[in-house]
Parts: structure tokens; sequence; C-alpha cells
């Protein structure tokens, strides 16, 4: 082992143990002591699942996976919503679509958990950078690149325009700040993503937070399964509704197909959670997982550079019975609860006592 | 201003979301990039990049606690960057804290013995859930934050000296853990 492999593991330890150092630049010395006793209190997102081991036969020519699911980032993921179809009703699986495979892929970009995407090489960069300055009507004034050591891969390169910035990730992710705020449709043009899959929750306080997304569509139903996960765009927009900044692109151009995998059922999968069988970085304290407290089931992919394979999981928002915070009358909290769709067959780590860990 | 508040503006998109996250924690996040970078205007761009990456991570993601999510985007920025920059920089307090942390591992690589980052995170979670507070603390501060030897004593109330005692007793004290759990270090 070498001291950077430890140093990177050291990045990855709990929060709680961060948290109670930063806590010692104001109150010291005694302060640390007194911070442990209330910091082991706060539970910070990790849940640890616990089953029996399966021993099944594997596909041997299909790699095995790893279930683990990382998450850029901690705390934990849930929404606060008034309805749970105030959620994305856009994605095209459904609880009804019967898949028997579907693709797992390798994601070429990965270079370690901190999530840096590195595949394109600054060429390709440059041309997508340069593709996306011509259909903007614009002119590339200045370019960095990301790290600029020669002979390293490039994580991303920037490019000033005179009509904003444009900057192109490793992975084939492309941002856009404009100087001059663009209509909606110009910028769903520019992207070339105009499915709609918008969605809308709520601070605390029960202020609406729109979040004006959208996808690439498709015809058969793994293509636009694909599509709907990997090919898609964000938008920000102002208070007239004019979009001052996106974000757009194909995941799968820097991804390599490993191949068909089998994959379980809504049901299989619902199984295993009402087990205790899943992944998820909502604290135990906020809730259990029951039947009723389902609100919401998908398929998605994770997508995050920090993983190194792109497989589907089966995501459930479960209504959480103790949430953090106050919130406005009617509101609900709804936390996401993952179980790999890949049969566990193919999975080296699950259902195990070991997995279920977010960065 | 609060970080319900601050993470409630980026949930709402808005423009003040990043000069908010900015003004409260940006001292913070200088100090820790820089601790690791030597290097101003490099620590600069690290801590935009987190910005950014709150941005990007921010829904749906409610960081709670706020500060210590941001630190920890802050630092493996920095770590990346450093990786990149090391060839002509070996002075930054990241190099000497790293140097130090060699005492508890060879250097060797063996493929039979890889450990993850995340198995190794593991037994770093249970290795410091064993220390007393101050010694976790101060072993943190030096290999975590890149604190000099003296600002980590500073941090549990000891002088620079002892802490730099400690500091070696902790490191073999990790060496001799990790050992007795298999890992080849």
């Amino acid at each position: 082992m070498t001291r950077e492999e430890l140093s990177q593991a050291l990045g990855q330890i709990d929060t709680m143990y961060i948290e109670e150092v930063l806590h010692t630049r104001k109150k010291r010395p005694r302060w640390p002591f007194l911070a442990a006793a209330c910091l082991v209190l706060v539970c910070l997102g990790t849940a640890l699942v616990r089953a029996e081991p399966r021993d099944l036969p594997a596909e041997e020519t299909l790699p095995m996976l790893s279930a683990q699911l990382l998450q850029e980032g901690m705390g934990f993921e849930g929404v606060m919503v008034y309805d749970v179809a105030e959620l994305s009703q856009s994605n095209p699986w459904t609880p009804e679509t019967q898949l028997e495979t579907l693709p797992v892929y390798r994601n070429l970009a990965y270079t370690d958990g901190a999530g840096a995407p590195a595949w394109l090489s600054d060429r390709e960069m440059l041309a997508l950078a340069k593709e996306t300055a011509r259909k903007m009507n614009a002119t590339i004034t200045a370019k960095t690149w990301e790290p600029a050591q020669e002979g390293d891969r490039s994580y991303s390169l920037t490019a000033q325009t005179d009509r904003g910035t444009i900057r192109v990730s490793g992975n084939g992710w492309i941002t856009a700040e404009f100087t001059a705020p663009w209509t909606l449709e110009a910028a769903q043009a520019l992207a070339g993503c105009r499915v709609d899959a918008s969605w809308t929750d709520y601070s605390f306080a029960g202020e609406p937070f729109p979040h004006r997304e959208a996808w690439k569509g498709g015809e058969a139903q793994t293509e636009a399964i694909l599509r709907y996960n990997f090919a898609r765009a964000t938008f920000a927009q102002d208070e007239a509704g004019k979009v001052w900044m996106m974000g757009w692109g194909d995941l799968l151009g820097s991804a390599e197909k490993l191949g068909d995998y089998g994959i379980l059922s809504l049901e299989e999968a619902r199984d295993l959670l009402l087990a205790g069988d899943c992944l998820t970085s909502v604290p135990e304290e906020y809730g259990g997982v029951t039947r009723e407290a389902i609100g919401k089931e998908e398929l998605v992919y994770v997508t995050g550079n920090a993983n190194e394979v792109f497989q589907p999981y089966y995501k459930f928002w479960v209504e959480l019975t103790d949430p953090p915070g106050e919130m406005a009358e009617g509101l609900k909290t709804y936390g996401a609860y993952y179980v790999p769709a890949v049969s566990p067959i193919y999975l080296t780590d699950f259902p195990s006592e070991t997995t279920s860990v977010f960065q | 201003m609060e970080d319900s508040k601050i993470i409630d503006l980026f949930f709402r998109r808005s423009r003040e979301a990043i000069p908010a996250l900015a003004e409260k924690y940006g001292p913070l996040c200088h100090s820790l990039a820089n601790g690791i970078l030597s290097d101003r205007r490099d620590a600069e761009e690290c801590v935009s990049d987190a910005y950014l990456g709150v941005w990007n991570t921010v829904p749906p993601k409610r960081p709670d606690p706020l500060r210590a999510y941001l630190c920890k985007i802050v630092r493996n920025l920095s770590i990346t960057r450093y990786r990149a920059n090391r060839a002509a920089k070996r002075d930054s307090r990241y190099a000497l804290a790293l140097e130090e942390l060699g005492d508890c591992v060879s250097g060797g690589t063996d493929p039979a013995e890889e450990w993850e980052a995340r198995e190794l995170a593991e037994l770093l979670n249970d290795f410091l859930g064993r220390l007393p507070p101050k010694d976790r603390v101060l072993f943190l501060g030096r290999y975590w934050f890149a604190d000099s030897v003296r600002e980590a004593g500073a941090r549990v109330g000891i002088s620079e000296k002892n802490a730099s005692v400690r500091l070696t007793r902790l490191r073999k004290a990790l060496r001799s853990y990790l050992e007795e759990r298999g890992v080849r270090v």
C-alpha cells in the first residue's frame, strides 16, 4: 500500500470526525471531548444492510459487479413534496415494464472516488467546445484545460466566448453559462433534449423549487430507458424563466458496454427492500421502510462519475415518518432507497453486511 | 446565513447560492486547499470547483452538515490537483504530512493485496473511533486538514513538540492496527 492510497482512504472517513475537528477551530482545547459526545448522536447518512449471502452460480461470460453505489458528497438523498406525483413522471420505465435484461457499462472516464472525469482527449474536448460555440453563434476567445500539466489527461476544458462560458468535462458533459439568458426552447434545442423531465420540490417553508430538466427521447424500450438516464439536460432559469446556465451530454459516449445482465423484477427488488437489503443514505432515525410508506418506484441508472460501472437500480421513494426540520403543513419528506436491479448472482457484495455505503 | 437557507438557495438554483456559500465558508475552504497545495492560485481554483461541485450535487442532496460536506469536496479536489502538480512541487504541508504517513505503510503495491479505498476507510473509521477525542482531532488535523504540527497541536492545546511525539505514536498505532487486520502495509 502507498501513502497516497492511505491518504485517499482518509478522504472517505465518516463526516462526524471531520466535524469534530472543525469545531476545534473556535473552541479549543476542551471542545473536542464535548463535540465527540454530541456528534456520535448524529447519524450521517450511512445505513448498513444485512442478509444471508447467496450461493448461486453466475454466468461465466459476464464480469462480476459490485453493488456499490457512490453518490458524490454526503448528506441524505431526499425530497420534500406535498404529493409524490410532483416528482418527474417522465421516466419511460414504469412499474408495468417487463424486462429480462438491461445493459451494464464500464465508465471509461472514471478516475477515482473524487469523481473527476478523464476520458476524452484534449482535441476531442476542444472539438466539442467549438461545436457548442458554433451552435451558440459565439467565438471562443480563451481556453483553459484542467489540469494544465502536459502529458496528463485533462478533466475539463473551459472556453470563454463572447456569448458566455463553455465548459467541457472529460466525460463529454457540457455546461454553458450565458452572458444574456436564453429562452427555454432555444436551450433545449442547443442540448438536443426536448422531452420534459421537470419536477418540483419545496423548501421547509413550502416554497416551490422547480427543477427544469429534459432528455433526448427514444422509441424502443431499452433505448428510451438508456437515453432517459444518460442523455439529459438540466437548466437553471432566472425569475423571468430564461435559462442563464445549462448542462447536457450523453454519458454513454464515455462508456463501454460490459454486457446484458439479467435483472430482478420490481417485486423481487421490493421484497429485498422490505427485508432491509438496500442501499440508502437516509439515517435510520428518520424512519423505517414499510410497504405502505413506499410512494414511488422507478428504475434508474446511477451515472455520477465516482462510479466505475453504470448499472441499473430500482429506486424507491419512501415517506419518512420522522424527517429532520420543521416543514410547512402538508409537506412530506421522501427518502431514496436503492436495490440493485442486476441479479445478485452477478454481484460480489450484495446482499451482504458490508454494502450500502454512500461516499 | 444559516446552512439550511444556503441549501434552499441551491435548491432554488439562485445566483446568490454560491456567493452565500463563499461568504460563510470561503476562508475555511481556502485555508484547507492552501494547506494541501501551498499555491494560492491553485487553491482558489479548487475552491471555485468545489462550489461548482456543490451546485451540481445540491439538489438532490441535502448535505447535513454542509460545512463538512464542502470540506470533503475541497480536500478531494485539492489532492487531485496536488497529484497533477507534484512533479513540480514538493513543499506543501500536505506533502510533509503525506511523507509522515509513509510511516504507516511500506509504499509497495502487491496486486494480490489491493485494498479499496472504501474498505480502508471503514478500517480507518474503526481506528479513529477507538482513539480518545484529543488524539483523533490531532491526527485528523495533521493528516486530513494538512495542518502544520503546531496548528494541529494548538487544536487540542498541546505544544508543537508534544504534538510531534504524539503523532509519531499515532502513526505507529495505525500501522499496527492495519497489520493486525491483514492489511499488508
